[in-house]
Protein backbone atom coordinates (compact mmCIF):
# COMPACT_ATOMS: atom_id res chain seq x y z
CA UNK A 1 0.00 0.00 0.00
CA UNK A 2 1.18 3.53 -0.70
CA UNK A 3 0.62 6.65 1.36
CA UNK A 4 1.67 10.24 0.93
CA UNK A 5 3.86 11.23 3.88
CA UNK A 6 3.69 14.55 5.70
CA UNK A 7 6.62 14.77 8.15
CA UNK A 8 5.98 18.29 9.48
CA UNK A 9 8.46 20.75 10.96
CA UNK A 10 9.21 18.94 14.23
CA UNK A 11 10.27 15.71 12.52
CA UNK A 12 12.98 17.64 10.70
CA UNK A 13 14.76 18.59 13.89
CA UNK A 14 13.70 17.77 17.43
CA UNK A 15 11.89 14.55 16.47
CA UNK A 16 14.19 13.24 13.79
CA UNK A 17 14.27 9.85 15.53
CA UNK A 18 10.55 9.64 14.87
CA UNK A 19 11.02 10.43 11.18
CA UNK A 20 13.83 7.93 10.69
CA UNK A 21 12.15 5.08 12.54
CA UNK A 22 8.72 5.75 11.02
CA UNK A 23 10.19 5.40 7.53
CA UNK A 24 12.10 2.28 8.59
CA UNK A 25 8.96 0.70 10.04
CA UNK A 26 6.99 1.50 6.87
CA UNK A 27 9.73 -0.10 4.76
CA UNK A 28 9.70 -3.22 6.90
CA UNK A 29 5.90 -3.47 6.54
CA UNK A 30 6.16 -2.92 2.77
CA UNK A 31 4.24 0.31 2.94
CA UNK A 32 5.49 2.84 0.41
CA UNK A 33 5.76 6.42 1.67
CA UNK A 34 5.81 9.30 -0.83
CA UNK A 35 6.93 12.49 0.91
CA UNK A 36 4.79 15.41 -0.20
CA UNK A 37 7.15 17.62 -2.19
CA UNK A 38 7.85 21.10 -0.85
CA UNK A 39 5.32 20.70 1.97
CA UNK A 40 4.71 23.71 4.20
CA UNK A 41 4.07 24.01 7.92
CA UNK A 42 0.53 23.00 8.87
CA UNK A 43 0.17 26.06 11.09
CA UNK A 44 -0.07 23.92 14.24
CA UNK A 45 -2.37 25.42 16.84
CA UNK A 46 -1.25 28.96 16.14
CA UNK A 47 -2.90 29.38 12.75
CA UNK A 48 -6.42 28.60 13.98
CA UNK A 49 -5.88 30.73 17.07
CA UNK A 50 -5.17 33.79 14.95
CA UNK A 51 -7.22 33.50 11.80
CA UNK A 52 -10.27 31.74 10.41
CA UNK A 53 -8.98 31.00 6.92
CA UNK A 54 -5.26 30.45 7.39
CA UNK A 55 -5.35 26.90 8.80
CA UNK A 56 -7.45 25.73 5.86
CA UNK A 57 -5.25 27.40 3.25
CA UNK A 58 -2.05 25.97 4.72
CA UNK A 59 -3.58 22.49 4.90
CA UNK A 60 -5.04 22.66 1.40
CA UNK A 61 -1.70 23.50 -0.20
CA UNK A 62 -0.25 20.30 1.26
CA UNK A 63 -3.20 18.00 0.78
CA UNK A 64 -3.89 18.81 -2.84
CA UNK A 65 -0.46 17.52 -3.85
CA UNK A 66 -1.33 14.15 -2.38
CA UNK A 67 -4.80 14.38 -3.89
CA UNK A 68 -3.31 14.75 -7.38
CA UNK A 69 -1.51 11.44 -6.84
CA UNK A 70 -4.68 9.83 -5.51
CA UNK A 71 -3.05 9.12 -2.17
CA UNK A 72 -4.23 9.29 1.42
CA UNK A 73 -1.74 10.92 3.78
CA UNK A 74 0.17 9.37 6.68
CA UNK A 75 0.94 12.02 9.32
CA UNK A 76 3.29 11.16 12.22
CA UNK A 77 2.86 14.39 14.19
CA UNK A 78 -0.37 14.62 16.21
CA UNK A 79 -0.81 18.36 15.81
CA UNK A 80 -0.21 18.21 12.04
CA UNK A 81 -2.72 15.36 11.88
CA UNK A 82 -5.31 17.35 13.81
CA UNK A 83 -4.88 20.36 11.50
CA UNK A 84 -4.89 18.42 8.25
CA UNK A 85 -7.72 16.08 9.19
CA UNK A 86 -9.94 18.81 10.60
CA UNK A 87 -9.30 21.03 7.57
CA UNK A 88 -10.00 18.24 5.10
CA UNK A 89 -13.21 17.26 6.87
CA UNK A 90 -14.52 20.81 6.90
CA UNK A 91 -13.50 21.56 3.31
CA UNK A 92 -15.17 18.37 2.12
CA UNK A 93 -18.54 19.33 3.54
CA UNK A 94 -18.48 23.13 3.09
CA UNK A 95 -18.44 24.05 -0.61
CA UNK A 96 -18.46 27.80 0.00
CA UNK A 97 -15.45 27.61 2.26
CA UNK A 98 -13.68 25.33 -0.20
CA UNK A 99 -14.30 27.82 -2.97
CA UNK A 100 -12.88 30.61 -0.84
CA UNK A 101 -9.78 28.61 0.04
CA UNK A 102 -9.22 27.56 -3.58
CA UNK A 103 -9.34 31.23 -4.53
CA UNK A 104 -6.72 32.00 -1.87
CA UNK A 105 -4.33 29.23 -2.90
CA UNK A 106 -5.03 29.67 -6.60
CA UNK A 107 -5.60 25.95 -7.10
CA UNK A 108 -8.39 23.45 -7.21
CA UNK A 109 -8.55 21.28 -4.13
CA UNK A 110 -11.43 18.82 -3.80
CA UNK A 111 -10.85 17.49 -0.27
CA UNK A 112 -11.06 13.95 -1.61
CA UNK A 113 -8.10 12.25 0.05
CA UNK A 114 -7.84 11.52 3.75
CA UNK A 115 -5.13 12.20 6.33
CA UNK A 116 -4.44 9.45 8.88
CA UNK A 117 -2.09 9.34 11.85
CA UNK A 118 1.02 7.29 11.09
CA UNK A 119 -0.22 4.76 13.63
CA UNK A 120 -3.53 4.36 11.80
CA UNK A 121 -1.81 4.20 8.43
CA UNK A 122 0.34 1.20 9.35
CA UNK A 123 -2.66 -0.62 10.78
CA UNK A 124 -4.61 0.15 7.59
CA UNK A 125 -1.68 -0.53 5.33
CA UNK A 126 -0.39 -3.74 6.89
CA UNK A 127 -2.76 -4.92 9.61
CA UNK A 128 -1.97 -5.99 13.16
CA UNK A 129 -1.10 -9.54 12.08
CA UNK A 130 1.64 -8.44 9.69
CA UNK A 131 2.84 -5.86 12.23
CA UNK A 132 3.24 -8.68 14.75
CA UNK A 133 4.79 -11.17 12.33
CA UNK A 134 7.56 -8.73 11.43
CA UNK A 135 8.92 -8.79 14.98
CA UNK A 136 12.49 -10.15 15.13
CA UNK A 137 13.21 -9.27 18.75
CA UNK A 138 10.21 -9.18 21.15
CA UNK A 139 10.40 -6.32 23.64
CA UNK A 140 10.13 -8.54 26.72
CA UNK A 141 10.75 -6.77 29.97
CA UNK A 142 9.40 -3.42 28.85
CA UNK A 143 6.43 -2.27 30.88
CA UNK A 144 4.86 0.36 28.70
CA UNK A 145 2.18 2.97 29.17
CA UNK A 146 0.91 4.41 25.90
CA UNK A 147 0.55 8.18 25.89
CA UNK A 148 -1.70 9.26 23.05
CA UNK A 149 -1.92 12.92 23.98
CA UNK A 150 -5.00 14.97 23.30
CA UNK A 151 -4.90 15.71 19.57
CA UNK A 152 -5.47 12.52 17.65
CA UNK A 153 -8.50 11.13 19.43
CA UNK A 154 -10.56 14.23 19.99
CA UNK A 155 -11.54 15.73 16.69
CA UNK A 156 -14.79 17.68 16.61
CA UNK A 157 -17.45 17.77 15.33
CA UNK A 158 -16.68 14.24 14.31
CA UNK A 159 -14.04 11.82 15.35
CA UNK A 160 -12.46 10.36 12.24
CA UNK A 161 -11.35 7.09 13.78
CA UNK A 162 -13.20 4.72 16.05
CA UNK A 163 -10.97 5.35 19.01
CA UNK A 164 -12.52 6.03 22.41
CA UNK A 165 -11.48 9.61 23.26
CA UNK A 166 -10.81 8.70 26.90
CA UNK A 167 -9.38 5.22 26.39
CA UNK A 168 -7.93 4.69 22.90
CA UNK A 169 -6.33 1.33 22.16
CA UNK A 170 -4.52 1.41 18.80
CA UNK A 171 -1.07 2.10 20.18
CA UNK A 172 -1.63 -0.39 22.99
CA UNK A 173 -2.43 -3.08 20.40
CA UNK A 174 0.66 -2.33 18.36
CA UNK A 175 2.99 -2.30 21.36
CA UNK A 176 1.49 -5.54 22.60
CA UNK A 177 2.19 -7.01 19.17
CA UNK A 178 5.82 -5.99 19.75
CA UNK A 179 5.91 -8.29 22.75
CA UNK A 180 5.93 -5.63 25.42
CA UNK A 181 3.74 -5.58 28.49
CA UNK A 182 1.27 -2.74 28.06
CA UNK A 183 -0.25 -1.38 31.26
CA UNK A 184 -3.54 0.46 31.75
CA UNK A 185 -3.20 3.94 33.26
CA UNK A 186 -5.08 7.14 33.88
CA UNK A 187 -3.25 9.69 31.73
CA UNK A 188 -3.62 8.20 28.24
CA UNK A 189 -5.08 11.34 26.77
CA UNK A 190 -4.24 14.06 29.29
CA UNK A 191 -2.75 17.12 27.66
CA UNK A 192 1.00 17.72 28.03
CA UNK A 193 0.71 21.48 27.64
CA UNK A 194 1.42 21.44 23.91
CA UNK A 195 2.19 24.84 22.42
CA UNK A 196 2.84 26.51 25.75
CA UNK A 197 6.31 24.97 25.89
CA UNK A 198 7.94 28.25 25.06
CA UNK A 199 5.72 30.93 26.57
CA UNK A 200 4.54 29.11 29.69
CA UNK A 201 6.99 26.34 30.63
CA UNK A 202 5.52 26.21 34.12
CA UNK A 203 2.41 24.63 32.58
CA UNK A 204 4.55 21.97 30.89
CA UNK A 205 6.27 21.29 34.19
CA UNK A 206 3.04 20.86 36.11
CA UNK A 207 1.21 18.77 33.52
CA UNK A 208 4.31 16.73 32.73
CA UNK A 209 4.87 16.01 36.40
CA UNK A 210 1.25 14.83 36.75
CA UNK A 211 1.54 12.56 33.72
CA UNK A 212 4.89 11.06 34.66
CA UNK A 213 3.75 10.51 38.24
CA UNK A 214 0.75 8.58 36.94
CA UNK A 215 3.03 6.47 34.75
CA UNK A 216 5.18 5.71 37.79
CA UNK A 217 2.07 4.86 39.81
CA UNK A 218 1.11 2.35 37.11
CA UNK A 219 4.52 0.71 37.58
CA UNK A 220 5.61 1.46 34.03
CA UNK A 221 9.30 1.55 33.18
CA UNK A 222 8.76 3.73 30.13
CA UNK A 223 6.25 5.93 28.32
CA UNK A 224 5.56 5.53 24.61
CA UNK A 225 4.07 8.29 22.51
CA UNK A 226 3.26 9.31 18.93
CA UNK A 227 3.62 13.07 19.08
CA UNK A 228 6.87 15.10 18.82
CA UNK A 229 5.58 17.85 21.08
CA UNK A 230 4.40 15.41 23.75
CA UNK A 231 7.67 13.51 23.60
CA UNK A 232 9.74 16.64 24.05
CA UNK A 233 7.48 18.12 26.71
CA UNK A 234 7.52 14.97 28.79
CA UNK A 235 11.19 14.21 28.40
CA UNK A 236 13.25 17.37 28.23
CA UNK A 237 12.21 19.02 31.49
CA UNK A 238 12.19 16.02 33.82
CA UNK A 239 15.17 17.43 35.68
CA UNK A 240 13.39 20.74 36.20
CA UNK A 241 10.16 18.97 37.20
CA UNK A 242 12.04 16.88 39.72
CA UNK A 243 13.46 19.99 41.35
CA UNK A 244 10.21 21.94 41.43
CA UNK A 245 8.06 19.11 42.73
CA UNK A 246 10.69 17.55 44.93
CA UNK A 247 10.57 14.12 43.31
CA UNK A 248 12.99 12.02 41.33
CA UNK A 249 11.79 11.47 37.77
CA UNK A 250 13.80 9.39 35.37
CA UNK A 251 11.22 8.03 32.98
CA UNK A 252 12.33 7.16 29.44
CA UNK A 253 9.94 8.50 26.78
CA UNK A 254 10.03 6.74 23.41
CA UNK A 255 8.36 7.29 20.09
CA UNK A 256 6.38 4.14 19.38
CA UNK A 257 8.23 3.78 16.06
CA UNK A 258 11.57 3.74 17.89
CA UNK A 259 10.51 0.65 19.81
CA UNK A 260 8.93 -0.89 16.72
CA UNK A 261 12.21 -0.39 14.87
CA UNK A 262 14.05 -2.03 17.75
CA UNK A 263 11.66 -5.00 17.68
CA UNK A 264 12.13 -5.21 13.91
CA UNK A 265 15.87 -5.62 14.32
CA UNK A 266 17.35 -2.19 13.80
CA UNK A 267 20.40 -1.31 15.90
CA UNK A 268 20.42 1.18 18.75
CA UNK A 269 22.84 3.35 16.80
CA UNK A 270 20.64 3.52 13.72
CA UNK A 271 17.60 4.37 15.78
CA UNK A 272 19.47 7.10 17.62
CA UNK A 273 18.70 6.06 21.18
CA UNK A 274 21.42 8.44 22.34
CA UNK A 275 19.24 11.38 21.32
CA UNK A 276 17.16 11.32 24.47
CA UNK A 277 17.29 13.75 27.36
CA UNK A 278 16.40 11.00 29.80
CA UNK A 279 18.76 8.21 28.92
CA UNK A 280 16.95 5.15 27.55
CA UNK A 281 19.98 2.90 27.19
CA UNK A 282 20.19 1.75 30.85
CA UNK A 283 16.63 0.36 30.64
CA UNK A 284 17.16 -1.28 27.24
CA UNK A 285 20.51 -2.65 28.38
CA UNK A 286 19.01 -4.07 31.57
CA UNK A 287 16.32 -5.88 29.57
CA UNK A 288 18.99 -7.09 27.12
CA UNK A 289 17.32 -5.35 24.19
CA UNK A 290 20.48 -3.64 22.91
CA UNK B 1 -16.40 45.14 44.13
CA UNK B 2 -17.68 46.57 40.88
CA UNK B 3 -21.43 46.49 40.41
CA UNK B 4 -22.83 45.42 37.08
CA UNK B 5 -26.38 45.96 35.90
CA UNK B 6 -26.94 42.55 34.36
CA UNK B 7 -30.08 43.34 32.37
CA UNK B 8 -28.30 46.28 30.73
CA UNK B 9 -25.17 44.21 30.16
CA UNK B 10 -27.16 41.41 28.54
CA UNK B 11 -29.01 43.71 26.16
CA UNK B 12 -25.91 45.69 25.21
CA UNK B 13 -24.02 42.52 24.42
CA UNK B 14 -26.67 40.96 22.16
CA UNK B 15 -24.92 41.86 18.89
CA UNK B 16 -21.51 40.74 20.11
CA UNK B 17 -22.91 37.47 21.36
CA UNK B 18 -24.66 36.82 18.08
CA UNK B 19 -21.39 37.43 16.25
CA UNK B 20 -19.49 35.14 18.63
CA UNK B 21 -22.02 32.39 18.08
CA UNK B 22 -21.93 32.81 14.32
CA UNK B 23 -18.15 32.71 14.06
CA UNK B 24 -17.53 29.95 16.59
CA UNK B 25 -20.67 27.92 15.84
CA UNK B 26 -21.00 27.37 19.60
CA UNK B 27 -24.38 28.03 21.20
CA UNK B 28 -23.51 29.14 24.72
CA UNK B 29 -27.15 29.06 25.74
CA UNK B 30 -26.97 25.28 25.71
CA UNK B 31 -24.66 25.33 28.73
CA UNK B 32 -26.32 24.57 32.04
CA UNK B 33 -23.17 25.12 34.11
CA UNK B 34 -22.45 21.58 35.22
CA UNK B 35 -18.75 22.42 35.61
CA UNK B 36 -17.36 19.20 34.10
CA UNK B 37 -15.31 21.25 31.65
CA UNK B 38 -13.66 23.16 34.46
CA UNK B 39 -12.83 19.96 36.30
CA UNK B 40 -10.97 18.49 33.33
CA UNK B 41 -9.31 21.63 31.99
CA UNK B 42 -5.51 21.26 32.20
CA UNK B 43 -4.86 24.99 32.43
CA UNK B 44 -7.67 26.04 34.75
CA UNK B 45 -5.22 25.90 37.64
CA UNK B 46 -3.21 28.79 36.28
CA UNK B 47 -5.96 30.84 34.73
CA UNK B 48 -8.14 33.70 35.96
CA UNK B 49 -11.38 32.01 34.92
CA UNK B 50 -12.19 28.41 34.11
CA UNK B 51 -14.21 27.40 31.01
CA UNK B 52 -17.50 27.20 32.91
CA UNK B 53 -17.04 30.75 34.19
CA UNK B 54 -16.17 32.06 30.73
CA UNK B 55 -19.42 30.69 29.35
CA UNK B 56 -21.38 32.02 32.32
CA UNK B 57 -19.91 35.47 31.82
CA UNK B 58 -20.92 35.38 28.17
CA UNK B 59 -24.42 34.25 29.11
CA UNK B 60 -24.61 37.28 31.39
CA UNK B 61 -23.41 39.61 28.65
CA UNK B 62 -20.03 40.37 30.21
CA UNK B 63 -18.29 40.17 26.83
CA UNK B 64 -15.53 42.68 27.45
CA UNK B 65 -14.47 40.93 30.65
CA UNK B 66 -14.15 37.72 28.71
CA UNK B 67 -12.21 39.36 25.88
CA UNK B 68 -9.77 40.75 28.44
CA UNK B 69 -9.38 37.47 30.32
CA UNK B 70 -6.32 35.25 30.60
CA UNK B 71 -8.30 32.08 30.00
CA UNK B 72 -8.95 32.61 26.33
CA UNK B 73 -5.19 32.74 25.77
CA UNK B 74 -4.33 29.84 28.02
CA UNK B 75 -6.64 27.38 26.27
CA UNK B 76 -4.50 24.69 24.65
CA UNK B 77 -7.23 23.28 22.44
CA UNK B 78 -7.05 19.83 23.97
CA UNK B 79 -10.85 19.35 23.79
CA UNK B 80 -11.12 17.49 27.10
CA UNK B 81 -13.96 19.88 27.91
CA UNK B 82 -15.82 19.11 24.66
CA UNK B 83 -15.34 15.37 25.14
CA UNK B 84 -16.92 15.47 28.57
CA UNK B 85 -19.50 18.24 28.03
CA UNK B 86 -23.04 16.81 28.11
CA UNK B 87 -24.02 19.37 25.44
CA UNK B 88 -20.83 18.83 23.39
CA UNK B 89 -19.90 22.50 23.33
CA UNK B 90 -16.67 23.06 21.43
CA UNK B 91 -15.02 25.40 23.92
CA UNK B 92 -11.61 25.58 22.20
CA UNK B 93 -13.41 26.74 19.07
CA UNK B 94 -15.17 29.37 21.17
CA UNK B 95 -11.82 30.45 22.61
CA UNK B 96 -10.26 30.74 19.14
CA UNK B 97 -13.05 33.13 18.16
CA UNK B 98 -12.70 35.11 21.40
CA UNK B 99 -8.93 35.38 20.89
CA UNK B 100 -9.29 36.69 17.36
CA UNK B 101 -12.00 39.11 18.47
CA UNK B 102 -9.92 40.28 21.41
CA UNK B 103 -6.92 40.92 19.20
CA UNK B 104 -9.05 42.71 16.60
CA UNK B 105 -10.42 45.01 19.27
CA UNK B 106 -6.89 45.76 20.38
CA UNK B 107 -7.28 44.63 23.97
CA UNK B 108 -3.86 44.37 25.56
CA UNK B 109 -3.45 40.90 26.82
CA UNK B 110 -1.78 40.04 30.06
CA UNK B 111 -0.46 36.98 28.30
CA UNK B 112 1.84 38.92 26.02
CA UNK B 113 4.29 36.03 25.71
CA UNK B 114 1.67 33.75 24.19
CA UNK B 115 0.89 36.40 21.63
CA UNK B 116 4.57 37.03 20.86
CA UNK B 117 5.10 33.31 20.35
CA UNK B 118 2.07 33.09 18.06
CA UNK B 119 3.11 36.08 15.96
CA UNK B 120 6.66 34.78 15.60
CA UNK B 121 5.40 31.36 14.57
CA UNK B 122 3.17 32.77 11.85
CA UNK B 123 5.88 35.15 10.71
CA UNK B 124 8.25 32.23 10.18
CA UNK B 125 5.64 30.38 8.17
CA UNK B 126 5.03 33.43 6.01
CA UNK B 127 8.72 33.99 5.33
CA UNK B 128 10.06 30.45 5.14
CA UNK B 129 7.11 28.12 4.85
CA UNK B 130 8.42 25.99 7.72
CA UNK B 131 9.24 26.61 11.35
CA UNK B 132 12.47 25.67 13.06
CA UNK B 133 12.51 25.60 16.84
CA UNK B 134 15.91 27.29 16.86
CA UNK B 135 14.70 30.34 15.01
CA UNK B 136 11.54 30.42 17.10
CA UNK B 137 13.46 30.20 20.37
CA UNK B 138 15.94 32.84 19.28
CA UNK B 139 13.22 35.26 18.28
CA UNK B 140 11.18 34.55 21.38
CA UNK B 141 14.05 35.02 23.80
CA UNK B 142 14.99 38.31 22.16
CA UNK B 143 11.47 39.71 22.00
CA UNK B 144 10.69 38.81 25.61
CA UNK B 145 14.05 40.09 26.82
CA UNK B 146 15.05 36.74 28.22
CA UNK B 147 18.26 35.98 26.30
CA UNK B 148 19.24 33.17 28.61
CA UNK B 149 15.92 31.38 28.85
CA UNK B 150 16.28 27.61 28.48
CA UNK B 151 19.86 28.17 27.37
CA UNK B 152 20.92 25.16 29.43
CA UNK B 153 19.06 22.84 27.04
CA UNK B 154 20.55 24.13 23.80
CA UNK B 155 24.03 22.55 23.87
CA UNK B 156 22.52 19.10 24.42
CA UNK B 157 19.88 19.71 21.76
CA UNK B 158 22.60 20.78 19.37
CA UNK B 159 24.78 17.73 19.94
CA UNK B 160 21.81 15.44 19.52
CA UNK B 161 21.26 17.04 16.14
CA UNK B 162 17.89 18.30 17.28
CA UNK B 163 18.64 21.95 16.72
CA UNK B 164 18.65 23.11 13.14
CA UNK B 165 20.56 26.36 13.08
CA UNK B 166 20.12 26.93 9.37
CA UNK B 167 16.42 27.32 8.69
CA UNK B 168 14.91 25.24 5.90
CA UNK B 169 13.06 27.18 3.30
CA UNK B 170 10.22 25.96 1.19
CA UNK B 171 10.75 26.49 -2.56
CA UNK B 172 7.21 27.70 -3.00
CA UNK B 173 7.56 30.69 -0.67
CA UNK B 174 5.71 32.78 -3.24
CA UNK B 175 2.71 30.48 -2.85
CA UNK B 176 2.84 30.82 0.93
CA UNK B 177 3.18 34.59 0.65
CA UNK B 178 0.15 34.60 -1.62
CA UNK B 179 -1.89 32.83 1.06
CA UNK B 180 -1.05 35.44 3.67
CA UNK B 181 -1.52 38.36 1.27
CA UNK B 182 -4.88 37.15 0.02
CA UNK B 183 -6.10 36.62 3.57
CA UNK B 184 -5.02 40.15 4.52
CA UNK B 185 -6.78 41.54 1.45
CA UNK B 186 -9.91 39.68 2.43
CA UNK B 187 -9.75 41.12 5.93
CA UNK B 188 -9.04 44.65 4.73
CA UNK B 189 -12.02 44.56 2.42
CA UNK B 190 -14.06 43.85 5.53
CA UNK B 191 -14.67 40.29 4.45
CA UNK B 192 -17.05 38.42 6.70
CA UNK B 193 -16.66 34.72 7.50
Amino acid sequence: MKFAYFPGCALQSSAKNYDYTARAVARRLEIELWEIPDWNCCGALTAQQNDYLLPFALAARNLLKAEKEGLDVAVPCSICYKQLAAARFRLAEDETLRGKINEIIGRNYNAANKPYTFLESIIKGAGIKAIKNAVAKPLTGLKIVCYYGCSTVRLYPQSLNNENPENPMMMDQVMEAMGAEVLPWAAKTECCGAGHYMAKPEIINKLGNDIISLAEAANANCIVTGCPLCQNNLEMRQGEMSKIYNVKHSMPVFFFTELMALAYGLSAKEIGFKNHFVSVLPLLDEKRLV
Amino acid sequence: MEQVELNIACRAAEDDLREIQRLSEVDINKCYQCGTCAAGCPVAFTSDYNPRQIIRMLQLGLVEDVLRSKMIWMCIGCNICTTRCPRKLNIPRLNDTLRIMSKDKGFLTSEKEINIFGDLFLDLIEKKGRVTKARLALGFNLKTHQPFKDLNYYPKLFFMGKLKLLPTKVKGTAEIKRIFTKIREFKNKGGKH
